[in-house]
């Protein structure tokens, strides 16, 4: 694996400008809620000018004090599972709008790309789980707790989690069972078993429902042989029977609420989830596109081409913030990151986005891949479509890599290539897209069942459609191939 | 402290399973008492049996 390398300044350090994590939705002059930040009633998420603050009520600033005193925090920061936080003295938040209800006020370091759980290989949801519980570790050393259990408390930089909501830590209550327990299987442990034991994506059911998935929804897809796992038995089906046994039965609950869960229970339990989790790995399967970089015979020529014509635009252009958009396994990720990029990886195959977590040429706090098919990309949703942001509103890009995307769009997904480029257009400042002709083997691959040629499908229209919404910098035909790059901005 | 997160029954009673002998008694009983047979009482009488079971 490369050497780490930091992240780049300007991602690191609030900036003056609204930066990409804010999607333009902040124009007031005063502090703005995050629309997803209101379950909490012990405090909730701001933006201002780019900068990401968390305000707290009387409980929450005790609990974070109590937190930010107590070693569990320099140990938790120390080793990165916690995101950087600063306290901000009462007049600085009083200048910046906060009102004399905010008890306190901290800043956050901003994560360059917000992402969500439904959109996370398995790679690295099986990573965050196993940080959750190292932090739920050290916290239960630490005579603290965290009160949720949720992905949607971690982001990553790179493939490298990071917890995001320093409220989550409180007072641990000695005797009494852990209320995230439930959460944690839901929206960690189900979906990873999921995919583990069936080969099944989880992406689908965690965008469908944010809440994970339900034991018993699990239970039901599980055959019965998988059924007696010891960790499937445990938290999954001895789960669901319960809840179905006994959800109605306020005496019974009350009763065995009242039960004291020793400390070394809960330690007990932590350390059979991770066990559990860190014993899982995602089924070893090959889909049509999973392998492409092997599978594609390029001439080296045109490899040697290609990779010049980006790293060209790439150096001209310097961009923060790359969006890879059909990033297949990431070579081209990989390329744009060690040219100083932050750069999102995206595609639609699970397979090839697992193959992004370990290139060995990616920096690991460089590269995020994501899973998400581009014909229907992360909508806005959760609570009044504004809880968790699609995909659109997370960007601009300063640069797009749309290569060997274009005829993937087109000739199976039916998008119009003029469409194709506006929607590149609205995502990304400037681009590099590779048009791939008709007569290319892996446009005659998505051919092969066709009768019809696909209509409007030429260079000609391809180039009228750029020039309608950018400027073209520059076009490459490559050696020994029809294929065409055009490094385009507007 | 805020219990804003919904703990969800099966998830009390995993844990309580999980802390040995004692625990498993506790759910143990939960569901000798939930058999066909074994307690036929309605709700109205089990809530206040139940009751008493608690202040005692």
């Amino acid at each position: 694996m490369m050497t780490q390398t930091s992240l780049p300044s300007e991602l690191r350090r609030p900036s003056a400008a609204p930066g990409p994590t804010d999607g333009g939705r902040e124009h007031a002059a005063g502090p703005v809620r995050d629309p997803g930040s209101f379950r909490d009633p012990a405090g909730g998420v701001f933006h201002r000018d780019g900068r990401i603050f968390r305000v707290l009520g009387e409980q929450g600033a005790t609990d974070y004090r109590a937190l930010a005193k107590s070693p569990l925090h320099t140990e938790l920061v120390a080793s990165d599972a916690l995101i950087p936080t600063r306290e901000l003295a009462p007049q600085e938040a009083s200048a910046l709008g906060f009102g004399d209800d905010a008890v306190l006020v901290l800043e956050h370091e901003r994560i360059p790309f917000v992402s969500y759980s439904y959109e996370w290989p398995f790679e690295l949801l099986r990573v965050a789980a196993l940080q959750f519980l190292a932090s739920m570790r050290l916290a239960l050393n630490h005579g603290f707790q965290l009160k949720d259990a949720t992905p949607f408390n971690t982001q990553f930089r790179g493939t490298e989690p990071v917890v995001i909501d320093v409220s989550s830590f409180e007072r641990l209550i000695p005797g009494r069972p852990w209320a995230a327990y439930s959460q944690f299987t839901r929206t960690f442990l189900n979906p990873l078993l999921l995919q583990a034991l069936t080969g099944e994506p989880y992406q689908p059911w965690l965008r469908a429902g944010l809440e994970g998935i339900a034991p018993e929804a699990l239970s039901a897809r599980l055959p019965w042989r998988r059924k007696l796992r010891r960790d499937v038995f445990t938290h999954v089906v001895a789960q669901a029977w319960m809840a179905k046994r006994f959800s109605g039965d306020v005496n019974a609950l009350r009763r065995a609420s009242e039960h004291e869960v020793p400390l070394k229970t809960l330690h007990r339990l932590i350390d059979q989830l991770e066990r559990s989790v860190d014993a899982l790995s995602r089924p070893a399967t090959r889909t049509a596109w999973s392998h492409y970089e092997d599978d594609c015979h390029y001439a080296n020529s045109a490899t040697q081409v290609k990779r010049k014509f980006v790293s060209r635009f790439l150096g001209e252009r310097r961009p923060s913030i790359v969006w890879d958009v059909g990033c297949n396994a990431g070579e081209y990720s990989a390329l744009a990151a060690q040219n100083g990029a932050y750069v999102v990886a995206i595609d639609g195959d699970d397979q090839a986005v697992g193959r992004v977590v370990s290139r060995p040429d990616a920096p690991s706090n460089r590269v995020l891949p994501l899973v998400m098919d581009l014909l229907n990309p992360s909508p806005d949703q959760g609570w009044a479509q504004s809880e968790r942001r699609g995909l659109q509103d997370r960007g601009p890009a300063d640069m797009a890599l749309a290569l060997a995307l274009v005829h993937h769009l087109s000739i199976s997904g039916g998008v119009p290539l003029d469409r194709i480029v506006s929607w590149l257009a609205a995502h990304a400042r400037s681009a590099v897209i590779e048009f791939v002709p008709l007569d290319d083997p892996m446009a005659q691959r998505l051919l092969a069942t066709r009768l019809d040629t696909p209509a409007g499908y030429d260079e000609p229209t391809f180039r009228r459609a750029l020039e309608a919404s950018f400027e073209i910098d520059a076009r490459e035909v490559l050696p020994d191939s029809g294929r065409v790059l055009y490094a385009v901005s507007r | 402290v805020y219990l804003y997160i919904d703990a969800t029954a099966g998830g009390v009673l995993v844990q309580v399973l999980l802390g040995g002998f004692a625990g498993i008694a506790v759910v143990g009983r939960l569901i000798w008492s939930r058999l066909p047979g074994v307690n036929r009482r309605d709700d109205a009488s089990a809530e206040v049996d139940d009751d008493a079971d608690l202040a005692a």
